[in-house]
């Protein structure tokens, strides 16, 4: 039942790549391969934090923000200090990231707001303090240092393909993200309190630590995804740096076939997920669609997959009544 | 089996929920090795006492001894730690998780602080095999059979190595077989030293099983007996023996009755070949106790869900009721169970409450007619003497009794000829459902059918014409009102062996 999913997925891809191939031989090339792969990272790291998120039977909208708050203050940052080492980067990224999943994660465990309303509102929230921290100003690109944009043009070459260091940050952290859904006890707590959160309450599972741990992860990833956001792009602007970016990541769960209800998914179908919509990405491109369509064909691919979901939902209540 | 120290006591327990008392000053004990039984009508407390020794409901006063301690259950994880466990009427499980999983849900066993999966269903299996049931640790308990994961919950009651095992309604959704295995299972835990309560309505189960019944009533304790010394209508009327005045309210008219509304063998969802007829002018109940059927009859007759066979006739007509918007076209009206969720709209003003079912029929081409509207609902508040200060004000602020009336008022105001009732006094103060039931028999008389589930005898016996009773999904009784008592309803809806 559950690996369905995944291997649906698979063969989804598989059929979408020939396609494409089919309509523009051109497409499977290393040019394409590339940017595939410079697309996801981001996309994977922050996905990973809003996969317990959303088992837990919540959301994160405001990760866009939140990616966007971490990049700027790193920016301006390391405008006044130029010396700061890649470690350093990444860890106040992470710090920006919990503190503010973590203020989402106050308001909705003690503040008892629920998550869609919170979230939304710390979404213009934060977006609002990129403004007030950058002083409106962009950072640009000779505010980065080389080292962070060498991460996202170098890496592992085959051939002509290049793994970026940004993909093997993001497999690294979805390796660790598999592992503890299966290994570690609090994950195995999210997924019973998504299951049934009375249930859980009942056998001494606390619902407050459950939507605290959650939302901060959550916070944490994206703020790490801000690092790598300006890694990638090289710039970074308060209005621009990850707006829109919330619904890309909340797609990519839900593809993956984590239950928007709660209590089940895998980290293996939310990689597989952040992938579909990468190749999705990069195709439109690559068969020179107008990149109005886009969004439409997003829209479309989230709806076939919450389809898809709701049907087989369907299905096993009636066998079981 | 005698003269030990018991498990868990309690003493001058009571309870208050929402400012109302549930439980009065009760004394409770259990013994190792003994199966006690609590018992008691709808609403007699039962459940409470069960979860107030689960640590779910802290008691407002009084104390509970785990052997000779005195000691505070604030959560059911400390209930648990102490050795209590509560298996719940809806088992409570983790449909997405396996059953190893939700056996060991917070608690995995781990190997070097990493959750060890294979050891949580090497134990589970061995768990599952001492209860000697056939389930596999690895599958999904959503795909299990409620009975099934009513075992999950024992296999997780047992895995916490439980003392005191609280049955709270566990047998209300299985099927007679497997009551069976679960009482094997309950006399096992009985062998061991466990101390047993069964919160049950089922007095064929106290007989069968227990060794000890207390019986409550309207949260007191009304008597605690070795069940060899009763028998079945002794214990009917300690659960039942109160006095009630006997005002009833009859019919004013003696004419002959045609039918009106006829169900014939109607199957639905919950229930099965109900077969009844209520008459114009009268006024019929459906007594039974929770779960029993009635409330499903109800939302079929209304078009909420659909039987699947036998047929519904209306002035000797077999019609159908696809919707509730079909049912009120044929002049139906549901004032459901629960007012808060299916009947009132909290937050906006009582004019809007009472006249939102007429809203089509007092607007002339989309645009609604504001001082007719007005005029209907003070007219139907007033058949009810509903106590408000103005119409404007948000229907939240009215008491219980007065909200109820408002919600029954909405439906009159629509005019139906059959109007169905599910519970419509529940939590309305004594002058309120006087008033309620004087403007119910006041709108039978005035031609139209009616229909009274009530799990409240006294309202059944006060206000009906007829009364049937249900049990199990199926009509086990018919009487005229005049004929019946107290006891001879509710040995019926006991499903009683004589």
């Amino acid at each position: 039942m559950k690996i369905k999913r995944e291997l649906g997925l698979i063969v989804v891809l598989v059929i979408f790549n020939v396609l494409c191939a089919l309509k523009e031989p051109n497409y499977i090339s290393p040019r394409n391969i590339d940017s595939i792969l410079l697309w996801m990272p981001l996309l994977l790291v922050a996905a990973i934090g809003q996969f317990p998120v959303i088992v837990a039977r919540g959301i994160d909208i405001s990760v866009g923000s939140i990616l966007g708050l971490s990049a700027i203050t790193t920016g301006v940052l390391l405008k006044t200090h130029p010396n700061l080492s890649l470690l350093a980067l990444f860890v106040i990224g992470a710090l920006v990231g919990i503190i503010l999943g973590c203020i989402n994660g106050l308001l909705i465990a003690f503040g008892k707001i629920p998550a869609v309303v919170a979230t939304i509102g710390t979404l213009t929230l934060y977006r609002g303090l990129t403004f007030m921290v950058s002083g409106g100003d962009q950072i640009d690109a000779s505010t980065i240092p080389d080292k962070l944009t060498a991460l996202a043009n170098s890496g592992w070459t085959f051939k002509e393909v290049t793994v970026s260091w940004l993909l093997i940050i993001g497999i690294t952290f979805a390796i660790i993200a598999a592992c503890a859904t299966r290994f570690a006890q609090f994950y195995r707590n999210v997924f019973a309190y998504g299951s049934n959160p009375d249930a859980a309450y009942l056998r001494g599972i606390s619902p407050t630590m459950v939507q605290m741990v959650c939302y901060g992860a959550s916070g944490l990833m994206g703020g790490i995804a801000g690092i790598m956001f300006l890694s990638r792009f090289g710039n970074a602007s308060p209005s621009s740096a990850g707006s829109g970016f919330e619904l890309v990541v909340i797609a990519s769960v839900a593809i993956g076939g984590v239950k928007i209800t709660g209590g089940s998914g895998s980290v293996l179908g939310v990689f597989l997920g952040c992938l579909l919509l990468s190749c999705i990405n990069v195709a439109l491109t690559a068969l020179k669609f107008n990149a109005d369509w886009q969004q439409l064909i997003y829209g479309i691919t989230i709806l076939i997959a919450l389809i898809i979901d709701s049907a087989s939902q369907i299905r096993r209540t009636r066998s079981a009544a | 089996m005698s003269a030990k120290e018991p498990l868990v006591r309690v003493e001058h327990l009571n309870v208050t929920l929402g400012g109302n008392p549930i439980l009065k000053d009760i004394d409770f004990a259990l013994y190792p090795g003994q199966i006690h039984a609590i018992t008691g009508e709808n609403g007699a407390g039962k459940s409470t006492l069960a979860k107030v020794i689960a640590g779910i409901h802290q008691p407002a006063f009084g104390t509970i001894y785990l052997g000779e301690n005195p000691v505070q259950i604030r959560t059911p994880k400390e209930a648990i730690r102490q050795g209590i466990a509560l298996i719940h009427q809806e088992p409570l499980i983790f449909p997405d998780l396996n059953v190893a999983e939700n056996v060991f849900v917070g608690r995995l066993p781990k190997k070097a602080s990493m959750t060890d999966h294979r050891e949580a269903i090497r134990r589970t299996n061995e768990i599952l095999q001492q209860l000697g049931v056939d389930i596999q640790a690895d599958s999904e308990v959503g795909n299990l059979s409620i009975a099934q994961q009513q075992m999950v919950e024992l296999a997780t009651a047992m895995s916490e190595d439980a003392k005191v095992w609280i049955f709270d309604e566990t047998t209300a959704s299985l099927t007679s077989k497997e009551v069976s295995e679960l009482f094997k299972i309950i006399r096992g835990l009985q062998a061991r030293g466990c101390a047993i309560a069964m919160v049950t309505h089922h007095l064929n189960e106290v007989f069968e099983i227990a060794d000890t019944v207390t019986v409550l009533r309207d949260g007191a304790k009304i008597a605690e007996r070795k069940i060899t010394d009763l028998n079945h209508d002794q214990l009917v009327n300690l659960m039942v023996g109160r006095d009630i005045a006997k005002d009833h309210l009859s019919r004013t008219e003696d004419t002959p009755i045609e039918p009106f509304i006829e169900l014939k063998n109607l199957t639905g969802p919950g229930f099965k070949n109900v077969s009844l007829t209520i008459g114009k002018t009268e006024i019929v109940g459906i007594a039974g106790l929770v779960g029993a059927g009635r409330t499903e009859v109800a939302r079929s007759l209304f078009g909420i869900t659909h039987p699947t066979a036998g047929s519904i006739i209306k002035n000797g007509e077999t019609i159908y009721v696809r919707s509730p918007k079909d049912a009120q076209r044929q002049g139906f009206a549901l004032v459901p169970e629960d007012r808060q969720r299916h009947g009132l709209f909290p937050n906006l003003s009582i004019e809007y409450n009472t006249s939102a079912n007429i809203l089509g029929a007092s607007s002339t081409a989309g645009w609604l007619n504001a001082k007719s509207m007005q005029n209907k609902s003070l007219a139907m508040l007033e058949v009810f003497k509903t106590v408000f200060k103005n119409i404007g004000q948000p229907v939240r602020q009215l008491s219980g009794g007065n909200q109820q009336k408002t919600v029954i008022g909405r439906w009159l105001l629509g005019n139906p000829d059959f109007l169905i009732l599910d519970e419509p006094t529940r939590g309305v103060d004594v002058g309120a459902r006087r008033e309620v039931h004087q403007a119910l028999r006041t709108q039978a008389d005035s031609g139209k059918a009616i229909l009274v589930i009530s799990s409240d005898l006294a309202e059944l016996l006060t206000l009906t014409d007829r009364i049937y009773v249900m049990n199990g999904g199926t009509i086990v009784g018919e009487m005229a009102t005049r004929d019946a008592t107290e006891e001879s309803v509710m040995a019926l809806a006991f499903g009683g062996t004589e």
